[in-house]
């Protein structure tokens, strides 16, 4: 479990940015973290595997408690973050390079750090790649770099943040369907966080962040088709919960719904 | 006027990672036009824009701005950049001044305009904007929102009164009513007579601003006219790689169950249609 208990946190000289913060991500989750620009969500990725601490509250993963710093190594063996822009994470020189350098850290042996890497490369596609240097590569294969060189240290939880918001739609989804069921299928729990609604329609439960605090949680369907509070917050609906209200609004359908299928036939 | 004349671009023609980024490109661009250049990634986009004011020079073909070829070597860089202004990705890395005055007013000033112009110029760009100049002008632009900052850069860019303005990617990175700000200025820009080409990745955005549509695919120009035309052809729109708008989505699967169905280029065109069958 990644446990966040009543987190308080305030950039030097400056008035919190997160306040009274709880909630808790199980093995196996997708849990969406979905709030507006300057709301706090990378405040909550850096301190979720210690690279900020928190000045109240604690963090815990599988009871460890990431202030603690004898605590640190295993706290980022277990936690892992894939950022916005990929190439702020870039450290080796070719493609493999960059995915062997984890391990190397971990001290991994090379015969197993090898298949782990061939492993990860085969689900991500990006096998053709090996060999590439770094700045030949599009946005969209950087950031699978950037999964890959995370996820390569097999981590019982990771963090997302803003992954797809630099890429085209094509590539946004199919990282996002291959990041969910690399996830799932690992048992890894998951911090998705975004400002996309489309996005979130797909995780098991969302954490709607406002002014540094959950301001409200729950599946999809319970937050998503509440266009207006959502809108008050900041944060746009999915076009699919907007036209579903006002649907249901007006009398022409009976209840909401976030299915595009589901809509038409209830329109019929 | 600006056009684009048989013109081909060659990536490390003599490496093995040799890429023709574009191949036999023919256009034309009016000052009154919102254009959106759409495509996948690698599709030749980025390139196609480093073009149109000469950052980039052709390996064939040439480019031509209201009759002269850009990159003839007696015509002036300055004379050029006057004209078409280009807003990179993410452009408020580049910031560098210490005041969004002095950020905005780099243009004009390289230009040599004087001070009162150079004034009238960075609070007219910034008004552009929707950013207020009096609140703004003395603070530096690292300190403020990803929102502005992507506005200021913007307006850096308008302070030279281009003639037409091309923008890669503007709204990338922005969440939800930054977007809404940035394009609603940016359409702003059309109605000041300004024209404007713009890159997106963002179909909804492509059928919602633009008059016209240029899909590139593998370097070159598959699809040049209305947003609608090129939409309504579902199945070519995933040949080439792209996404299909939710209102496209919607319509493909409303259409046999309602015959009449429009296409709609919102979800509030969707809406009405709904609202107005059930008032018959």
């Amino acid at each position: 479990m990644l446990e966040f208990k009543d987190i308080f946190f305030a950039y030097e000289g400056e008035k919190w940015i997160i306040r009274n913060l709880s909630f808790s991500i199980a093995q196996g989750e997708f849990v969406a973290l979905l709030g507006k620009n300057g709301s706090g969500k990378s405040t909550i990725a850096r301190l979720a595997n210690g690279l900020l601490t928190s000045q109240k509250g604690k963090i815990y993963v599988d009871g460890l408690d990431t202030s603690n710093p004898s605590d640190t190594f295993e706290v980022r063996k277990s936690v892992g973050i894939v950022f916005q822009n990929p190439d702020n994470q870039f450290i080796g020189m070719t493609v493999e390079e960059d995915i062997a350098f984890g391990l190397e850290n971990i001290n991994l042996p090379k015969e197993e750090a090898v298949e782990r890497i061939t492993e990860i490369s085969e689900i991500l596609q990006i096998s053709p790649y090996l060999s590439f240097p770094l700045n030949l590569l599009s946005g969209g294969e950087k950031q699978k770099i950037a999964i890959a060189s995370v996820l390569v240290l097999r981590p019982k939880y990771l963090i997302f943040d803003e992954i797809t918001s630099l890429l085209d739609p094509i590539n946004r989804e199919n990282i996002f369907f291959t990041v969910r069921k690399i996830c799932k299928d690992n048992n890894i729990g998951v911090l998705y966080i975004t400002h996309n609604p489309e996005e979130a329609v797909y995780s098991d439960r969302i954490e709607v962040l406002f002014d540094g605090t959950i301001a409200r949680e729950g599946k999809p369907e319970e937050i998503l088709l509440e266009v207006e509070f959502l809108n008050e917050l900041g944060i746009s609906s999915p076009q699919i919960a907007i036209i579903s209200n006002e649907l249901n609004k007006a009398g022409i359908i009976s209840k909401a719904t976030l299915n595009l299928e589901d809509l038409v036939q209830k329109l019929c | 006027m600006l056009e684009l004349i048989d013109v081909s671009v060659i990536y490390d023609p003599y490496t093995k990672f040799r890429k023709e980024a574009l191949t036999n490109i023919n256009l034309k661009i009016e000052n009154n036009e919102a254009i959106a250049i759409v495509g996948q990634i690698g599709s030749g986009k980025s390139t196609l824009i480093q073009l149109l004011n000469g950052i980039l020079k052709p390996d064939k073909g040439r480019v031509i701005l209201d009759g002269v070829d850009i990159n003839d070597r007696r015509v002036k860089r300055k004379e050029i950049i006057k004209k078409i202004g280009v807003v990179f990705q993410s452009p408020e890395d580049q910031f560098f001044a210490e005041t969004v005055f002095d950020e905005v007013a780099f243009g004009p000033k390289n230009l040599g305009f004087s001070k009162e112009e150079i004034e009238e110029r960075v609070n007219r760009a910034l008004l552009s904007m929707g950013l207020i100049p009096e609140s703004l002008s003395s603070r530096s632009p690292f300190s403020l929102s990803g929102g502005e900052k992507r506005r200021v850069a913007i307006a850096s860019i308008i302070s030279i009164n281009p003639q037409i303005i091309v923008l890669d990617e503007p709204t990338a990175g922005m969440d939800f009513s930054g977007k809404i700000s940035i394009l609603a200025h940016i359409k702003d820009q059309l109605h000041k007579g300004v024209g404007v080409v713009f890159i997106t990745h963002n179909m909804e955005e492509a059928i919602q601003i633009a008059d016209r549509l240029i899909v590139l695919s593998e370097g070159r120009i598959v699809f040049d006219g209305e947003p609608k035309a090129f939409f309504i052809n579902v199945d070519f729109v995933k040949k080439v790689g792209l996404d299909i708008p939710f209102p496209v989505e919607f319509r493909e699967r409303a259409k046999k169950h309602f015959p009449d169905f429009p296409f709609c280029r919102d979800s509030k065109e969707i809406i009405k249609y709904f609202l107005s069958r059930k008032k018959q």
